[in-house]
């Protein structure tokens, strides 16, 4: 394969990426939103194979195996196991936005980042190719922002965390200095884990709104060991 | 005496109370006391059954009313029989259902409700000349001269929603597919819908009437043909009727055999709402695993009765054949398969995003509406009401085994899907039951005909079915049967506010209610 | 001059006799799928040559309009025939070609259908005639949207001249598939299939397309029939030969040339329309109001290509 196909196709990968996150947003039945979330890393682990082609260096195909383990096989198993116990199915709560505005929001994301990102082009030394990479990535995060705050339940919110997750991986392909990714990627998941197992412990059908009351007992509780 | 006895006395301290049947209760009343003793049970959530008439009961002229009345947790049902005078005082704006009770009753006898707030024609469409009541006694098979015309003053007023944009799509009674008539009044706005009437009885077939002057035995056959996939359902009412009125006891066997083809035609009735449901939302791919055991099922109710829709099983007294040991223990084989290959095709469903999004909170019946409107079956499980004729009224094998019901509080289509699918899983394990402790003995009791009269009450695969018989020199006096689609047409039209246009199918389907069981 | 007559006898012929296949030929597929056995093949050629020797029945409210509506349908469609070069591109296009153009022909023959569906007077006919009028104006910036963005990548309007481009093969433009989602969705729009409207339907108050047409009856329906079958086969055609240039628009010509082409093209098509089974398959009808959602993420895809194209 020629470089430049690969670049295109790198190039097509990440559009892709970007209108699975625009669709996590619209997914209201959670299996589907789930297997979207694993659509989108597997996506994701293709750009990095792309670049592991392209450029030939070994820790992109890390990346690309360590994607699919983690992200197409083992956060969606644990994610569809949990939604089983709690048999819940939908999620039909939004907080501002629907899912074709949301469409439209991410589009005018991308045009905003694309747009704001024109004018430190140069003094960062992008490449057009580096460039779209660059802008798309950063969509991706924004977009993944969008996600956690229109949508209610705390699964929805982990899913956004993670496409979020996704954009700061792609970011760093394009930036390089893979060091730094690896230890964001650890970081990332890590706390991705922490939300899983809140959801595990609390229940998949709960929203933010739910834990304060949950918590309001142990402030009393508090309450109570300060006036003795 | 039982608690109901006591709940009904406390509630009439000086009425007169009849000797009836076992599980009625039975009071006379005035015509002027109907009105206050409505408001009465209403408060104490009652429910209205069952209004009908019936002329020179028990050799008194006239018109005696009789108004059908169950309560939740209670077995036994209250009847309260009225002689009516000139007019009888309507009570449709205490129990809604009466509106259609009270009209089925004026367009058969001709005789009036005052204050009733609907008093159109029912049965009896615009072409029937005036002065047409065929359920009087005088009424015998005359010929009828009707309407060539009708003018536009004698048209069937709808109700009329006028304002900005609302605008009116008549639908049927003629359809696009091969589906029995109704016709369907929507005013909408846009596309989404503002008011649903619903008008039926363009094949309205006299059942009732043509019941009057039959053998219990001919009766029979009537009343397996009111509703082709309730054969089983109405027959075995209509034997219950007559086996309650002349003290038969059915053979434990036979019980065990009614029980078992009950259940298989709720299984193959129920299939067919399932794939129908999912048809409806275009989505054939994930039907067809129904439409396939669906078959299936009709071929074992040919291999167990002879018929694929179970006719002609029935008899009074007992079932018509004895089944082939063989053949029930290779169902009971059979069902096995039959049941992973039913969970995996729900699962299927429940799994496509797409297909659940158009269920979800399309049509949705509340909860309040189940008891006023006196829905039954899989529409009142499915909004919070554990509305089963098996668990609540219990007959036959019923009173041994008690079906465990799936209760969902949503009300929408996906709820009745849910719903449906649990009453099929249930029903299957309920036959693997009754094959598995099959008694052997007599499959018909021997029977002498006395006169009397009697009410049963069925769970139909639809809901709640009841028939009353009255029998007099052992001819059938009059048959009055109100199966579950009858009550549960009503809930289409509140179902349906606020959705669109196109989802109007799917929700009618998700509740496929019978156009035959309401054109008696 | 003679050239271009040539394509447009060839072209018109491939079209007319190929389209009624490829409706048979999604039909069997979805039976397939389901476990059916589903019509022959030849079914959609049986059912217009029956309809063609039925009477025509007009409703008394009707006009003119009913009268000449399919005409201009079947009109449009041919004329809209000789945009999509099937078999080969000849060296004179004579002025046709143009991709906005292509458009509006297929909306000319769309508007008289839905002015027929409209001209019954009956509740059905507006009611479809108003939800496919309402359906054409979401997915209309779409496609024009995305048939922008397909003149962005290969910088042409003509079609004649997009395909030749593409017929070298996609190496250089692997942006365009991204493209290939949108015009999935507006080919399952503009054909009414699910999940946008279900051909298949009986109930009535459900459907789109086949309420507008349900008024027409005998030759004129049959008209419209054929009219919306070449609708299908030009938006596969440009599908196909977008996409799977394999044997268009062959060096060799006539007859040879033609025939490999033909054949070529026949195969893709049966691919192609097996495909349509499939996607047809695998969903449910989506909620009349849940439609944009669809249209949206086809706009999106298409200005996200055209800002590939333009921006970079």
């Amino acid at each position: 394969m020629t470089i430049q196909l690969i670049d295109e196709l790198i190039k097509v990968c990440m559009v892709l990426l970007v209108v699975l996150t625009a669709l996590v947003i619209s997914r209201r039945n959670l299996i589907s939103l789930i297997n979207t979330y694993a659509l989108h890393s597997l996506v994701l682990s293709a750009i990095a194979f792309l670049f592991f082609l392209g450029e030939g260096a070994n820790v992109f195909l890390y990346a690309s195996i360590l994607t699919i383990i983690t992200k197409l096989w083992l956060i969606p198993a644990l994610l569809k196991r949990t939604q089983k116990i709690m048999k819940i199915y939908t999620d039909l709560e939004y907080h501002y936005l629907h899912p074709t505005s949301s469409i439209f929001l991410s589009l005018f994301i991308v045009i905003i980042v694309f747009l704001a990102f024109s004018g430190i082009k140069d003094d960062l030394g992008l490449d057009p190719f580096n460039y779209f990479g660059v802008v798309m990535g950063f969509s991706l995060v924004l977009i993944g922002f969008m996600i956690i705050f229109s949508r209610i339940k705390i699964i929805t919110k982990t899913i956004g965390y993670l496409v979020m997750e996704n954009g700061v991986v792609l970011l760093s392909f394009f930036v390089g200095e893979m060091p730094f990714l690896i230890e964001v990627m650890v970081l990332m998941d890590l706390l991705a884990l922490v939300a899983i197992t809140s959801i595990l412990g609390f229940g998949m059908n709960s929203s933010i709104e739910e834990f304060h009351k949950r918590l309001n007992p142990f402030r009393n509780w508090f309450k109570k060991v300060d006036e003795k | 005496m039982s608690e109901f006895d006591k709940e009904v006395r406390r509630l009439f301290p000086s009425t007169r109370f009849e000797e009836a049947n076992k599980g009625e209760v039975v009071v006379k009343a005035d015509d002027t006391e109907i009105p206050a003793l409505a408001q009465r049970l209403k408060e104490q959530r009652f429910s209205l059954m069952l209004l009908f008439a019936m002329e020179d009961f028990n050799g008194a002229n006239g018109i005696t009313l009789w108004y059908v009345f169950e309560k939740e947790g209670f077995e036994e049902i209250l009847v309260i029989q009225a002689a009516m005078k000139e007019s009888m005082e309507s009570i449709a704006a205490i129990f809604p259902p009466a509106y259609l009770y009270e009209r089925e009753i004026m367009d058969g006898f001709g005789v009036a409700f005052a204050r009733a707030f609907d008093q159109r024609r029912l049965f009896l469409h615009e072409a029937y000349p005036e002065g047409f009541h065929p359920l009087l006694r005088s009424f015998r098979n005359m010929h009828i001269k009707a309407k060539k015309a009708i003018s536009l003053s004698e048209e069937y007023p709808f109700k009329e929603v006028k304002g900005h944009g609302v605008y009116q799509i008549p639908v049927g009674p003629v359809h696009a597919g091969i589906i029995p008539p109704g016709h369907f009044r929507f005013s909408v706005i846009g596309e989404t819908i503002f008011n649903l009437e619903i008008r039926h009885f363009w094949k309205h077939r006299g059942i009732e009437k043509l019941a009057e002057g039959m053998a219990p035995e001919e009766g029979l056959l009537l009343a397996q043909g009111i509703c082709g996939d309730e054969a089983i359902a109405n027959a075995l009412a209509y034997c219950m009727a007559i086996e309650k009125i002349c003290a038969i006891h059915v053979p434990s066997r036979a019980e065990h055999i009614r029980a078992l083809f009950a259940e298989m035609e709720r299984v193959y009735s129920l299939l067919g709402d399932i794939a129908g449901m999912v048809v409806d939302v275009a989505y054939p791919l994930g039907a067809s695993p129904f439409f396939i055991l669906r078959e299936e099922m009709l071929r074992w109710n040919e291999a167990l009765s002879g018929s694929r829709f179970l006719k002609g099983a029935m008899k009074i007294g007992g079932m018509a054949h004895d089944v082939q040991p063989a053949a029930l223990s290779e169902l009971s084989r059979y069902l096995g398969s039959f049941y992973s290959r039913f969970t995996e095709g729900i699962n299927g469903i429940l799994s496509s995003s797409m297909v659940v999004d158009r269920f979800e909170t399309t049509g949705v019946v509340k909860k309040e509406l189940v008891l006023p409107l006196h829905l039954s079956g899989p529409i009142a499980r499915a909004s919070g009401i554990h509305a089963d004729v098996r668990v609540q009224h219990p007959y036959g094998l019923y009173q041994q085994i008690a079906p465990s019901n799936k209760v969902t509080e949503e009300g929408d289509v996906l709820a009745r899907f849910r719903v449906k699918a649990a009453t099929i899983k249930d029903s299957v394990g309920i036959i693997k039951r009754i094959i598995a402790s099959l008694p052997s003995g007599k499959m018909c009791a021997e029977y002498r005909l006395h006169d009397g009269h009697a009410f049963s009450l069925v769970e139909s695969s639809r809901g709640q079915n009841i028939h009353f018989i009255s029998l007099g020199n052992g001819k059938i006096e009059r048959y009055k049967v109100r199966t579950a689609s009858f009550c549960n047409w009503n809930a289409i039209e509140h179902a349906v506010l606020g959705n669109i246009v196109p989802d109007f199918p799917l929700i009618n389907k998700s509740m496929n209610l019978s156009y035959e069981g309401n054109d008696l | 001059m003679s050239g271009f007559i040539a394509f447009a006898i060839i072209n018109v012929v491939v079209v007319m006799a190929l389209a009624p296949l490829y409706i048979s030929l999604v039909k069997k597929m979805k039976a397939f799928l389901q476990g059916r056995k589903g019509p022959g093949l030849l079914q959609a050629y049986y059912s217009l040559w029956k309809l063609f020797k039925k009477e025509v029945v007009y409703s008394s409210n009707s006009s003119f309009i009913m009268r000449v509506a399919p005409y201009i349908s079947i009109i449009s469609a041919l004329v809209a025939a000789l945009f999509v070069p099937l078999l080969f591109i000849p060296d004179d296009y004579s002025g046709f070609g143009n991709i906005i153009l292509l458009l509006y022909i297929l909306a000319v023959g769309k508007f008289f259908m839905a002015l027929g569906g409209l001209d019954a007077g009956s509740a059905f006919g507006g009611m479809g005639s108003s939800r496919e009028m309402s359906i054409s104006s979401m997915v209309e910036p779409v496609v024009i949207v995305l048939f922008a963005a397909i003149a962005f990548v290969f910088r042409s309007t003509n079609l004649f001249e997009i395909l030749r481009e593409a017929s070298h093969g996609l190496g250089g433009y692997a942006s365009l598939w991204l493209l290939l989602i949108p015009l999935v969705i507006v080919l399952l729009t503009e054909t009414a299939r699910i999940p946008i409207d279900n051909p298949e339907t009986h109930l009535e108050l459900t459907m789109v397309h086949e309420a507008m047409i349900l008024e027409q009856s005998g030759r004129n329906l049959a008209l419209l029939e054929i009219a919306s079958a070449i609708k299908q086969l030009l938006l596969m055609g440009i599908i196909i030969n977008l996409f799977m240039p394999m044997g268009f628009n062959l060096q060799v010509l006539f007859p040879a040339g033609i025939l490999i082409a033909f054949g070529a093209f026949a195969i893709k098509g049966a691919f192609l329309a097996a495909s349509i089974g499939v996607i047809e398959s695998s969903v449910a009808k989506l909620r009349l109001f849940r439609l944009p959602n669809l249209f949206a993420l086809s706009f999106f895809l298409s200005v996200v290509t055209i800002m590939m194209e333009v921006l970079l």
